[in-house]
Parts: C-alpha cells; structure tokens; sequence
C-alpha cells in the first residue's frame, strides 16, 4: 500500500486555480449556489446559495492558500465565505438553506456542524495571526452549536447527537463531523467540557458502529435506529469518520482511536479499483452499488489520506487523485460522479448523465480543501472557460453546457433545464427536472 | 422566510414536489398565491419571498392554487376568474383520494376539493365553466412509485437491502406520472390558462 506520496506540482497548483475560478461563477445573493446531485436525492430545482457543508471545504481550502502563499486575497476569499455563513443565521442558531439535497430548508446535518466547524477555523486562523473580527465568527459557531446540537439533538440517554431532534436515531459520520467542530470549540475557548461531555461520548458510540475482523473490518455502518445498526456501508461517509477520531487519539492518546482511524481508512481503500474508483454503497449481503461512483467527492478520502501520514501511514493515493483530475472540466469544476443513470437499474448509459456532469459546489469544496493543501507556491491566473458534452437524462440525449454564467442541458434547440447562475431557481425546469 | 423551515418540520415530499413543479411551470413571474391548507404555508414562505404570496399583485402574470377546498372552491375560481388577465397561467395543487394515506396530513382539516373520487374532474369541468382551458395534468407521488417503495420494504425484511435502494431510486424517477395513472397519485398538478374571451 505504499506508494509514491502526492507531488505538489503545476497540474495541482492549475486544478486549484481553475476551482477558485468556478467557484467564483457560483457565487450569488448570500454566497455559493448551484443544483444538488445526490445519492439520497437531487436538488435541481433550489438553486440559490446554501449555506452547509461546501462551507466547510471553502474556508478551510482558502485559508490553506492563504497560509501556504502568504497572499491576501485568500484570506479575503475565505473571509467572505465567513459572512456569508454569520449573515446567514437565523436567530435560532441555524443557517439559511443547510439542506443540500433537502434544500431549501435549514436544520441540515451534518452541514451546519460543518459550517460552525469552518467559522471556528476561520476564528482560529485570525486570532493567531492577531487580526480582527474572529469574534463575530466564533460567536456565530457557537450559537450554532448550543442551540442545535447541545439544544435539540443532545440525547442524553444514548449520550450522542441524534440525526434528527425527533427521532432517536444515530449517523456516525454526521456525529463526527459534530464532533470536530467540539474539538475546535474547545480549541478556542479553551473549554474542555466540549470535548469531555459531548465529543468523546459520540466517538465512543461511533467506534460501537465500526465492525472487527472479516472482510468488512474497519467498515462503520451508516447509521441506527436505537439499538438497530442499519449495515450499510458507504466509503466516502466512513472516510469522514476518520478527522474526528485522530483528534480523540491526539487529545486522550488512547490507541483504539487511532486503531479505528487506521482500520476505516483501510477499509475503504481496499475497496478502490485499479480507476481509482469507490463503489458508493456495500451492503451486508456483498453487493455493491458503483452507480453512481463519486468524483469531486473523492476529495474527502485523499485529505484523509494526508491526515494519516503523521501517523506513520503512507498510502497510495495516485490513482484516486488521477480519477478526481480527470473529472475537472475548463469550467474549472469537478464533476460529481459517474454512473447516475445506473442508480436503479444498474444499466448506466453509454454518454454520462446530467448529474454525472454537474459540478457541485457542496462536492467540489472536497476536492478543493485536499487539491490545496498540495500547494506549496503561487497559484497560476486563470478563468472558467465554457464546457459542452453531450449527456442523457430522463430517457432524452441533450446537449449540456457550462459557462461562467449558466448550466444548461438542451434538445436540439429547445432548453429541457437552464440555471442563470446566481439565480434562486432555474429558468427552465422541464419536468424530468423535478425529480428528487 | 426563504429557506429557514427546520427539516424536522417539512411538508410531505408530496406538496413540496408540487410546489416545486408548479412554480418550474409558472417560470420566473411572481404568481398570485392563494393557499387554502394552512400546513403549507410555511412550503411556501421556503420559495417565495412574503410579498409576493401574501399580496395580491393588481395584474398578476401567473397564480397559485393550493388545496381548493369543498365548500368555497366554486366562488374562489371565480374570483380568480374574473382577478387574473387573458392568458394568465393558473397552477393549482390538489390532493386526490389516495392523499388520505399520508400520514403526517391525517391531522389537516378541511376538506379538499380533489380528496373525493372524482373531485379533479370537477375541478377540470370548472375550470373552463370560468373561461380557463387545461394545458397540463400531472400525478405527483404516483401509485407506481408507492408500488415500488412498499416491494422495497419487502426487500428490506428478507435482507436485501441492496435491491430496496434500487426500487427506491426507481420510485423516485416514476414520482410523477401523467395520462390514466394520474388519478392514481396522492397529489395533482393541474395548469390552466385564462382564455382570451369567456365562453
């Protein structure tokens, strides 16, 4: 499994500048927009900013750069990204439009965990370089935090979050993301009781998730129900396990943290193919989905690779980050996956589907925080350039296009979906779209 | 306000596909909304900003319908009948008989229009009584997708999860239906447009 380590080199230094050029064509009234292509579900017909989890990737990926060049510029990109999230917050704690997939609705989790846990890094990074206004970001983090996850989804019998204030239920990786953002809380507040009372009881449920020995050793199931694990295994979710369980090993030092971390990471890579390519969902049974198989996703599991390294893991990551690179198109966005069009039938189409093609930015923001993180100098000037394919989608072939100012899928000449960028909706929705 | 009900407290995928198809349908115009299911208002509050439902506009270009109810629909379209310009686009959203087994509306009151076998036609047959010719009907939630998703929870009890997911995601792609099925779905989505002259 050792391989040559990620080489930051023009290529990368490229693919992050055509990103921050993408990103900046998806940005709207009240920050980053643009449809939702999901496994769970689409959300092809909100298409205003959504203030979740793209956050986290923004901020962190800018803040990167900006540590790494030194440049202004990305400190005032991810600055930018902190307003839009404090700007954004309802006087109960959530964020406008958290939902991704579900949007528009707030109360999305993990997302607003990852939007407190991008303020608290945003907070971090400017008081230790002793600038001003990390305030108004930390105190937005944590109203977030005391209002939703200690508020209304603190269940104290079962001593984690629930994924839902109504139902008892338990997301491992939803709890974790949760989870790092306590560490950051406690970080900055020099609080312990963030981590004591709250972090480390949800790490310990998250390792009571994880399975020992066989084949699916390392796996963590994707959630339960009370006491009913529902053993299903998707690997970008696992991955994302991973960030919070090296910050229990870090803060207690108790080894089984670190073990878990290793052991899912493991996991997960054992399930690459020689394309770099993950299968999204393993089943108890053995079955497996690869339709659709991410892309811009992939993100999360090479910045966990990197993660681990310190640890004394060095794990191939060549032929995943081939596959992410490949994905990006001149818009400079990633798409989102391959294989959509397979989903039910397990028959993709020959020509991708439309929301294979879509680039995400709630996706994109993944490939974006690991893709900057290899940066080691200046970024090289570059613009969004306009991208045409063909693809398929609700049983028609159409002519996709991205350009700097809208994402559109035509038939012939008649536009079947078209999205001004910025725009809270699509101006054009034929009913294939409104699939959820 | 846009975006900021909890997802806790979401309608059911239902209306909020309906309200979501409907507005796809009226394109990007300010529609003149009128709502007669409370528990929908808040769907609404999601997508559009309060002054563009809450006010009637004075020459409204497109409008919306939610939940006509039996005992004032008749005098509410023809309000609307004579409110809204020649050539102005109505969506209405209506539940049909098999909305009944909707869980979270058990607790709606009122009484719609469509909830009753056949209420859709009457709705249809008033509609053009007050000058509005039909261009479009859909079933939202369509039986084959409520077919689909119960085969699914089959699947799920004898360990096939794997195959639960693929009907799920087939139900989700045969949500909405058109033609002889769409009386067949928990909700309807009925355009129609203002003729240029009532006949």
């Amino acid at each position: 499994m050792i391989s040559t380590p990620v080489k930051p080199d023009v290529t990368i230094a490229h693919a992050v500048a055509k990103l921050d050029a993408w990103f900046e064509t998806m940005r709207g009234p009240g920050g980053y927009g643009g449809p939702v292509a999901h496994w769970w579900q689409q959300s092809l017909l909100y298409t205003g900013a959504g203030l979740d989890w793209r956050y986290e990737g923004i901020i962190s990926g800018y803040l990167t750069l900006w540590e790494r060049t030194g440049a202004e510029q990305w400190l005032a990109k991810a600055r930018r990204a902190g307003d839009d999230l404090v700007a954004g917050q309802l006087p109960n704690g959530h964020f406008v439009a958290s939902a991704f997939e579900i949007n528009p609705a707030s109360a999305g989790t993990p997302h607003e965990a990852a939007c407190a846990g991008a303020l608290l890094l945003l907070a971090l990074a400017l008081r230790q370089a002793k600038r001003e206004g990390w305030h108004v970001y930390a105190t937005a983090a944590q109203h977030n935090l005391e209002q939703f996850y200690l508020g209304q989804l603190w269940d104290k019998a079962a001593r984690s979050f629930r994924d839902s204030p109504l139902v008892p239920s338990f997301v491992p990786n939803k709890a974790a993301t949760a989870c790092e953002t306590l560490f950051l809380q406690a970080e900055l507040s020099g609080e312990a009781h963030w981590i004591e009372q709250y972090a480390l009881p949800n790490l310990d449920r998250i390792l009571a998730h994880q399975v020992r020995g066989g084949s699916y050793d390392g796996a963590i199931a994707q959630n339960s129900f009370g006491e009913r694990v529902v053993d299903k295994y998707f690997p970008v979710y696992i991955v994302r396990c991973v960030p919070a369980l090296l910050r229990g090993f870090t803060y207690t030092r108790q080894e089984r943290y670190l073990d878990a971390a290793i052991r899912a990471l493991l996991f997960v890579l054992r399930q690459v193919d020689v394309t770099g390519a993950l299968p999204t969902a393993i089943y108890a049974n053995g079955h497996k989905s690869h339709h659709p198989s991410w892309i811009a996703p992939l993100g999360d599991v090479l910045y966990v690779i990197t993660l681990l390294r310190p640890h004394g893991l060095i794990l191939a990551t060549t032929a995943i980050e081939a596959r992410l690179l490949a994905g990006q198109s001149p818009t400079g966005g990633i798409a989102t996956a391959t294989g959509f069009a397979g989903q039910a039938n397990k028959r993709p189409s020959q020509i991708p589907d439309f929301r294979d093609l879509l680039p995400v930015a709630g996706w994109c923001h993944k490939a974006f925080r690991y893709l900057a993180s290899c940066v080691t100098g200046e970024l090289p000037v570059v613009t969004s350039a306009t991208y045409e394919t063909e693809c398929t989608f609700g049983g028609r072939c159409l002519h996709y296009r991205e350009t700097p100012d809208l994402i559109e899928a035509c038939n012939g000449q008649e536009p079947r979906y078209r999205w001004f960028k910025s725009a809270s909706r699509p101006e054009v929705a034929r009913e294939e779209f409104w699939v959820r | 306000m846009i975006s900021s009900l909890p997802v806790s407290q979401l309608a059911p995928l239902d209306y909020r596909y309906a309200i979501d198809g409907a507005l796809a349908l009226l394109g990007n115009v300010r529609p003149l909304v009128r709502c007669e299911q409370p528990e929908l208002d808040a769907e609404l509050a999601q997508r559009l900003p309060v002054s563009d439902y809450m006010q009637h506009t004075i020459y409204p270009s497109a409008a919306l319908w939610i939940e006509p109810q039996q005992v004032n629909w008749q005098q509410v379209l023809n309000t609307l009948a004579t409110t809204l310009p020649p050539g102005t686009q109505l969506a209405i959203i209506a539940s049909q008989p098999l909305a009944r087994l909707l869980p979270d509306r058990q607790t709606w009151r009122g009484v719609p229009i469509g909830i009753k076998p056949g209420g859709i036609t009457r709705l249809g047959n008033g509609l053009r009584r007050a000058g509005f010719y039909v261009q479009a009907k859909y079933g939202i939630h369509s039986v084959y997708a409520i077919g689909l998703n119960s085969l699914g929870g089959l699947m799920t009890r004898i360990g096939r999860a794997d195959l639960r997911d693929r009907l799920e995601f087939a139900a989700r792609l045969g949500y909405m239906t058109h033609g002889v099925a769409m009386p067949l779905a928990t909700v309807a989505l009925v355009l129609a447009c203002k003729k240029a002259t009532v006949v």
